[in-house]
């Protein structure tokens, strides 16, 4: 039996695969900016565009793919993937929202990326800013890949994932070349604590689907995971952060 | 057989990184939760305890985390 999400789970669905491929994108925008601004926008683009066609092709190969896979092995394979890299973002958040972890700082890597390539020679056509802008467009896209193909696969919405995905390369795209340079304004520690939540959510909703066990309220308990889950991570980050702060003030 | 390499590592930075613990405790909620279902039936106890070990699992990483820089 196929079982497919509700109207509330799609909405969910399609949140999460926004929020993550936005935060990606954020990234990955910030080295492409870096490396237009330094060596020219020509070889910039020429990586992004190898970059998004090698992106689609593994959508295309492992999306259909994965959809022969029985549902109850594909829920628990995508719900332990999920649950896995989920609580390595939740996990950061927290340890940044305590301060015991750097916030990601966009100017940071902006500022990494132009100091690298400026010890490269210049031209029109720069191998090394081809490399950058690629490698920076590929390996934040492959998490965007991961999270389109596993969340949509595991729900038989690929589509709406995917979509989901576009949206979000295409509006940050667009608040890019509008903000160009000030991409650290974007509150990425938020979307990624939000990001990791619900990715956790639908690793211990998938892999309870997968192993047989009925959950009260059916897609309901999706969210009411990501809403406890929430409330706990408030709890946590807000008795350690003042814990933080006393021992900062006592010593 | 150096790409075979470089791809393995990628998938250990992606899967694991610096965060072995939460690799662990990935599998290990699947395992527990499979086995209180298909040995004991024990459905009502797994709705409970599947997220309270994935909560229980994700502050001890950050307790530890918090630990080990406070050395």
């Amino acid at each position: 039996m196929v079982n497919t999400l509700s109207t509330s789970g799609v909405v969910a669905l399609f949140g999460t695969v926004f929020l993550a491929s936005a935060v990606e994108m954020v990234e990955a925008l910030t080295i492409v900016v870096a490396v237009g601004v330094t060596k020219g926008w020509r070889s910039a683009f020429e990586g992004v565009a190898v970059a998004l066609m090698a992106l689609t092709g593994l959508v295309v190969i492992f999306g259909p793919a994965l959809a022969n896979v029985p549902t109850t092995s594909l829920r628990i394979v995508v719900g332990t993937v999920l649950l896995i890299f989920g609580l390595q973002w939740w996990r950061k958040a927290i340890l940044r929202s305590i301060g015991l972890r750097a916030k990601h700082d966009e100017d940071a890597i902006f500022a990494e990326t132009v100091e690298e390539l400026q010890q490269n020679s210049s031209s029109t056509r720069d191998a090394s800013a081809f490399m950058m802008a690629f490698k920076g467009v590929f390996l934040e896209g492959v998490e965007v890949v991961v999270t389109v193909i596993t969340l949509g696969s595991s729900a038989h919405r690929l589509g709406v994932a995917a979509t989901a995905a576009g949206t979000a390369v295409v509006l940050v795209a667009v608040v890019g070349l509008i903000v160009a340079r000030q991409l650290s304004n974007v509150p990425e520690n938020a979307m990624k604590m939000v990001v990791g939540i619900m990715m956790v959510a639908y690793g211990t909703f998938w892999i309870g689907e997968g192993i047989g066990l009925h959950w009260p309220g059916k897609d309901l308990a999706l969210l009411a995971f990501a809403l406890i889950y929430g409330v706990l991570t408030w709890v946590v980050v807000l008795s350690l952060t003042t814990r933080e702060q006393s021992v900062a003030v006592s010593s | 057989m150096r790409f075979i390499r470089e791809f393995g590592r990628f998938l250990f930075e992606f899967f694991i990184g610096d965060t072995p613990e939460l690799f662990g405790l990935g599998i290990a909620v699947l395992a527990i939760s499979s086995a209180l279902i298909h040995f004991l039936h024990a459905q009502a106890l797994v709705i409970v305890l599947l997220p309270l070990m994935v909560f229980g699992g994700v502050l001890g990483s950050v307790l530890l985390e918090r630990r080990r820089k406070s050395r």
